[in-house]
């Protein structure tokens, strides 16, 4: 199936300030694709050059098949975006906002609104004006705008930042809810990890301007499982233990520690046969990967070999 | 084009600032018109003065009330403001603008039809006035006689007026692209007619001044007698300002980081 989205060697400069470098991204239909970055490491420079509020310096990004001018801004028709802050007119309610939007897109279905206001739970909001809304309001607003014309693919600049822990919750069901029931493709920059581990199929991480990981759910899944974390004095010795123990599962991380991810081991022995062994034991403890954990491993990596 | 049209004239009704201005344009025509005064904002050309000192001597019919204040149309400035605010100052202050262009909207299609919408407000504006001044000084004192050469010149007096106008806030418009910022283009919108006026009186001898001084022109359009060669000018520095404005604007918009 052809890819929603693909980012070809896409490099943007501010000035001296390089945003981004060399930056290859893939969206396949379907996805919930969460961008993962810290601060400054160009996820909303990415956002905006995908729907054209900015133009790459170098590169190509094809959107449902069209590379290039007219044709990739007629396909911006098919996405909904939002963008940093949620942006409407300030004097008009969130009916009288959705009503605007629907005339500057030719929108004549007369439940559009009401959908919309529905979908993403805005219809209470009566005579409210968008200038009184709270962040958690506006970001509604936002998504309900962003999803008058239906669109095919979903872009979304840290919308879940300055909700609070209900209206992030109800987020994350809203988003999941409208990629399962409509098979809307999603692109969601964030950083708040666990949120986006609950809702995303695929994570890209980017870090100075450039995507240093991408990888499925369940990619991560298998990275992320428990594992007993061993840390001995002499892990070569160890290892000879465990393999003599006839585990096989497990990796000599440093020269102090060993990740065993075969769970059925029984600790108290493993550590008798290290004693006998003359192996030193100064941690024996169970632990696993989250996302967050992942992504700083990740960046931390790329700090060190930043051309690796 | 059309959508936008459909959706800035929604927006444009629903705003208590535009029902602000339209009473204020109002208050202030009707203060006129019920003291039979005109005044002009900056100061203006000794015919300007000799006109509009002559009109006060006279019955405001109907008729009358459009010859007498179409010296004062130049308020229209202040009272097209808030419009020109309200259709493009806010896209940009408030960054309303990326909506609509993230979303399949092309950046000449956007400015075209910002412009095009802010043009018909001002010529809606323009005929409200005129309307409004109609009315009001009909109702007060008679309509007075209308005539075919009242109704030509009155089009063309207005014709003329709508392109001043256009031309002052094509500059505005010129710095709204530039600088995204509402203030800059009010301050600029304000100061830049009065400056010229400034200038027109101060380098006396330099005679092309005066076809870039717009607010005098749009004041003294109804009684001043042009040759075909000064309407030619004239027009010239009025269409050449907005096309120059507009196209530098667009020139600065079109691969603009937003």
């Amino acid at each position: 199936m052809a890819a929603i989205l693909q980012m070809e060697n896409i490099t943007k400069s501010f000035g001296k300030q390089r945003a981004l470098n060399h930056v290859n991204l893939t969206i396949q239909p379907g996805d919930i694709y969460g961008l993962i970055g810290r601060n400054g490491a160009g996820k909303t420079t990415i956002l905006k050059t995908i729907v054209q509020l900015l133009y790459a310096d170098q590169g190509t990004i094809t959107l449902f098949g069209a590379t290039y001018g007219k044709d990739y801004t007629k396909q911006l028709k098919r996405t909904g975006s939002v963008i940093e802050t949620p942006v409407a007119n300030d004097q008009l309610t969130a009916q009288q906002n959705l009503t605007y939007y629907c005339k500057i897109k030719g929108i004549v279905d007369k439940d559009a609104i009401d959908d919309a206001l529905k979908f993403v739970g805005l219809t209470d909001t009566g005579k409210k004006k968008f200038k009184d809304f709270s962040l958690g309001m506006k970001q509604k607003l936002g998504l309900a705008i962003a999803l008058l014309n239906k669109p095919d693919f979903l872009i979304l600049d840290e919308p879940i930042n300055g909700l609070d822990p209900i209206a992030i919750a109800d987020f994350r069901n809203l988003l999941v809810k409208i990629n399962q029931t409509q098979g809307m493709t999603i692109l969601i920059s964030s950083h708040i990890l666990e949120e986006l581990y609950q809702m995303a199929t695929r994570f890209g991480i980017i870090d100075h301007g450039t995507i240093i990981k991408e990888l499925t759910k369940d990619e991560f899944d298998a990275k992320s499982r428990e594992y007993i974390k061993l840390q001995v004095d002499q892990p070569k010795l160890a290892a000879t233990v465990l393999n003599k123990m006839g585990i096989e599962d497990f990796k000599v991380i440093d020269q102090h520690t060993l990740n065993i991810y075969d769970l059925s081991l029984d600790n108290a022995a493993l550590v008798e046969m290290l004693v006998a062994a003359s192996v030193s034991v100064t941690t024996i403890v169970r632990e696993h990967i989250n996302l967050e954990n992942y992504f700083k491993t990740i960046v931390a990596e790329n700090e060190v070999t930043p051309n690796a | 084009m059309l959508n936008m049209a459909r959706a800035d004239t929604y927006r444009l009704f629903r705003s208590k600032g535009f029902y602000i201005t339209q009473i204020l344009m109002i208050i202030v025509a009707t203060i006129s018109i019920l003291t039979s005064t005109i005044g002009i904002i900056g100061g203006g050309s000794d015919a300007l003065s000799n006109f509009q000192a002559a009109n006060q001597r006279v019955v405001w019919t109907g008729v009358q009330c459009v010859k007498a204040m179409s010296s004062e149309t130049s308020a229209l400035i202040y009272f097209i403001l808030p419009l020109f605010i309200m259709t493009i100052g806010f896209e940009f202050s408030r960054q309303i603008y990326k909506n609509p262009l993230s979303s399949g909207m092309t950046r000449l299609n956007y400015f075209i039809s910002k412009y095009v919408i802010f043009l018909l407000i001002s010529a809606c504006q323009v005929i409200f006035y005129y309307l409004f001044i109609f009315l009001a000084g009909g109702f007060k004192n008679g309509f007075g006689k209308i005539t075919g050469h009242f109704l030509v010149k009155l089009l063309q007096t207005s014709s003329i007026q709508l392109l001043e106008l256009s031309a002052i806030f094509a500059i505005s418009t010129l710095v709204m692209y530039l600088f995204f910022s509402t203030i800059t283009a009010v301050v600029t919108t304000i100061l830049f007619p009065l400056i010229i006026t400034v200038l027109v009186q101060i380098f006396t001898k330099q005679h092309w001044l005066k076809y870039f001084s717009f607010q005098n022109n749009v004041d003294s359009a109804y009684f001043t007698h042009c040759t075909s060669g000064q309407m030619s000018q004239l027009l010239l520095a009025g269409f050449g300002t907005i096309i120059v404005c507009l196209v530098l604007a667009f020139l600065s918009f079109r691969k603009r980081d937003l």
